[in-house]
C-alpha cells in the first residue's frame, strides 16, 4: 500500500521522533510497501529520495523543549501538494500536536489518517483555550497510536478515547550483536551513562553524587559518561573524579559497543521521559538496567522484573542500588536473561507488524481485499 | 578666656545647624525615594495589564483562525496560554517566547484582530520603557551610601528590570 509519513521536527537533527519515522519508513519500504516521508529540513542537505522536505526548519520553544519545526502559508500549501502527488492509501502523523507539518498534513488530508503521540505533555491551558480551532482537525485521525502507557494516558486525559499503545521500534539486532570493547570493560567493572549531559532532567548530577559511595564498596569501578553536552565534575572529589571517563558523543555502533560492554547501565533521568528507548537498547545489548522509578522507566522495566528501580533524583538510593548490583553476578545474570527476551517485543519486526495492523483497520473495507500489494 | 564661652556657642550652633541640614536631607532623600518606589509599583501594573492585553490579542488571533495553517495557529495559541499561565520567574521569557511566536508566523496586515494585537503590542513596548526608566532611576537612587547608611529605603524591596524581546509583531 502508499503510506505518507509526516514527521514534525527537522531530519537534519537527531531525535527520537525522528529515528523512528526513518527506521520505520526503511522497514516498510522493505516489506514492499511504496513509502514517502515528509518533514522540515535543509533543502541544501542531501536526502533520500523518497523523503520530501518542506520549508526551512524553525526553532521554536514548544511543550518545554526547543522543536525545530516548519508552518505557514507556504508550507501548507506544499504539504497540500505533497498529498496530492502522493496518492496515498493511509496517511501517517506523528506527534500531531505539536505546531509543524503534521498538524497542517492532517488539516489537508483527504485519506485515513494514523497518528503517533510520543510524547507524554501536553500543556491542559493551551489545550483547553484552542479546543475549539484544533477539535475539528484532530477529529480527522481514525486511528490513534500512542508509544507507552505515560503518552496515552496524556492523550485520554486531554482528548479522551481509547488509543493503542505500540511501543517506539528498535533494531534488536543492531544491539544483540555489538562487540564490547575491552577498554571499556577492563580493569573492573564499568558503568554506564548515557545521554545529554548539560540537561539537568537527564540526571548526571545524582549518578555523579551517588559515585563515591559506590567507589568505596566497589573501588576498581569506572564511570563511562557518554552523551552531547559539557561534563562538569567538580562536585566530585579527586580521587572519584580519575575514575570517570568522559567519551564525548558516540556514534550509533560506538553507543552499542559501549552498552554491551557496560557491567551496568544507568539511567538515572529525573522527569520528563516519555518511553525510555536508551533503557530498552541496553536491555538489547545485554546490559543489567539500573534505572530511577519514573512512570515510563518502570513500565519497561515491568515494574523491577527487568531492571532495579531506585528513586528517582535520589543519589544515595541510585549507589545502594548500583552497589548492589555490582556486588551480585547471579541478579545481573537473571535480569540479562529476562531483559533479553522481553525485549523482543520492541523489535521492528513486531512493531512493524501492529502498525501495518492499524493502517489495515482505518482503510476502507473494500481496500482490504483490493489493495495493489 | 573671655572668648572660651561665644566659641563653645558657635561650635554647638554650628553643629546643630548641620545635623539639622542633614536630617532635612535624609528625610527628603527618604521621601524621594517612597515616591519613586510607588510609582514602581504603578509602572508594574501597567506593564502588566499590557502584557495580558498582548496575549488575550494574540489568543483571539490564534481563535479566530485567520493564521491560515494549523501549526501557526498552535504556535501563537500555546505561547499567549503560557504568557498568560506564568509567574514571576518565567513570566518575562514566556513574553519573549510570545514575541519569537509572533514574529515566526505570517500575521494577517488587516482586521480587526490584528490592529488590536498591534495596538497591545505597541503600548506593552511603551509600557516596558516607562517601567524599566523608574526602575532605574529608583535603583540608581538606592545604591547611594546615604541609603544604605542610614536604611532610607525602609522595608521597601528593590524593583527589578523588566527584561525580554517585545519587537513589535
Amino acid at each position: 500500500m502508499r503510506v505518507g509519513l509526516v514527521c514534525p521536527y527537522s531530519l537534519d537533527v537527531p531525535g527520537g521522533v525522528q529515528n523512528h519515522v526513518s527506521d520505520l519508513a526503511q522497514v516498510l519500504t522493505g516489506r514492499g510497501h511504496d513509502v514517502g516521508v515528509l518533514a522540515p529540513g535543509d533543502e541544501d542537505v542531501e536526502h533520500p529520495p523518497h523523503v520530501t522536505v518542506v520549508g526551512r526548519a524553525v526553532p521554536v520553544r514548544y511543550n518545554g523543549s526547543v522543536a525545530r519545526v516548519a508552518f505557514g502559508p507556504r508550507v501548507a500549501a506544499r504539504t497540500a501538494k505533497w498529498l496530492r502527488d502522493g496518492g496515498f492509501d493511509v496517511l501517517h502523523v506523528h506527534e500531531p500536536v505539536s505546531p509543524s507539518v503534521s498538524l497542517v498534513a492532517l488539516w489537508a488530508a483527504e485519506v485515513p489518517v494514523v497518528a503517533t503521540f510520543h510524547s507524554a505533555h501536553l500543556r491542559s491551558r493551551t489545550m483547553s483555550s484552542l479546543a475549539a480551532v484544533l477539535r475539528p482537525t484532530i477529529e480527522k485521525i481514525s486511528a490513534r497510536i500512542a508509544v507507552s502507557e505515560s503518552a496515552r494516558s496524556t492523550l485520554v486525559e486531554h482528548l479522551g478515547g481509547d488509543p493503542v499503545v505500540i511501543p517506539n521500534g528498535l533494531f534488536c539486532a543492531d544491539f544483540s550483536q555489538a562487540q564490547p570493547r575491552v577498554r571499556w570493560q577492563q580493569p573492573g567493572p564499568t558503568i554506564v551513562f548515557l545521554g545529554r549531559t548539560d540537561e539537568p532532567r537527564k540526571g548526571l548530577d545524582v549518578l555523579l553524587q551517588a559515585f563515591p559511595p559506590i567507589l568505596e564498596r566497589h573501588p576498581t569501578t569506572r564511570l563511562l559518561v557518554a552523551g552531547h553536552g559539557e561534563v562538569d565534575l567538580s562536585g566530585v572529589p579527586g580521587d572519584a573524579r580519575r575514575q570517570v571517563e568522559v567519551l564525548g558523543q558516540l556514534s550509533d555502533v560506538d553507543r552499542a559497543r559501549l552498552l554491551s560492554s557496560a557491567t551496568v547501565y544507568v539511567a538515572p533521568q529525573v522527569g520528563g521521559e516519555s518511553f525510555g528507548i536508551v533503557l530498552v537498547e541496553a536491555m538489547a545489548a545485554g546490559a543489567p538496567v539500573a534505572a530511577s522509578a519514573l512512570p515510563a522507566f518502570r513500565s519497561v522495566l515491568a515494574d523491577g522484573e527487568l531492571g532495579v528501580l531506585f528513586a528517582a533524583g535520589d543519589s544515595t538510593d541510585c549507589g545502594r542500588a548500583v552497589s548492589d548490583l555490582l556486588s551480585d553476578s547471579s541478579i545481573r545474570e537473571r535480569l540479562r536473561h529476562s531483559a533479553a527476551a522481553a525485549v523482543l517485543r520492541y523489535d521492528w519486526s513486531g512493531v512493524t507488524d501492529d502498525i501495518v495492523a492499524v493502517y489495515d483497520t482505518v482503510l476502507p473495507a473494500g481496500r482490504l481485499w483490493g489493495r495493489d500489494r | 578666656m573671655m572668648g572660651g564661652l561665644p566659641l563653645l556657642a558657635v561650635v554647638v550652633t554650628a553643629v546643630v545647624i548641620l545635623l539639622l541640614v542633614l536630617s532635612i536631607w535624609m528625610v527628603w532623600t527618604a521621601n524621594r525615594l517612597d515616591k519613586l518606589h510607588l510609582r514602581c509599583e504603578a509602572a508594574k501594573a501597567t506593564l502588566d495589564q499590557a502584557a495580558i492585553r498582548r496575549s488575550v490579542a494574540a489568543q483571539e488571533l490564534s481563535l479566530s483562525g485567520v493564521l491560515g495553517d494549523p501549526a501557526s495557529t498552535l504556535l501563537v495559541g500555546d505561547a499567549a496560554s503560557a504568557a498568560q499561565e506564568s509567574t514571576d520567574d518565567h513570566r518575562w521569557l514566556a513574553e519573549s517566547d510570545l514575541t519569537a511566536a509572533l514574529h515566526l508566523v505570517e500575521l494577517p496586515t488587516n482586521g480587526p484582530q490584528a490592529a488590536q494585537l498591534s495596538d497591545a503590542a505597541r503600548r506593552l513596548t511603551m509600557a516596558r520603557r516607562i517601567h524599566n526608566d523608574v526602575v532605574a532611576s529608583t535603583l540608581a537612587l538606592r545604591s547611594r551610601r546615604r541609603v544604605s547608611w542610614f536604611h532610607l529605603a525602609g522595608h521597601a524591596k528593590a524593583p527589578s528590570m523588566a527584561a525580554f524581546d517585545d519587537r513589535a509583531p
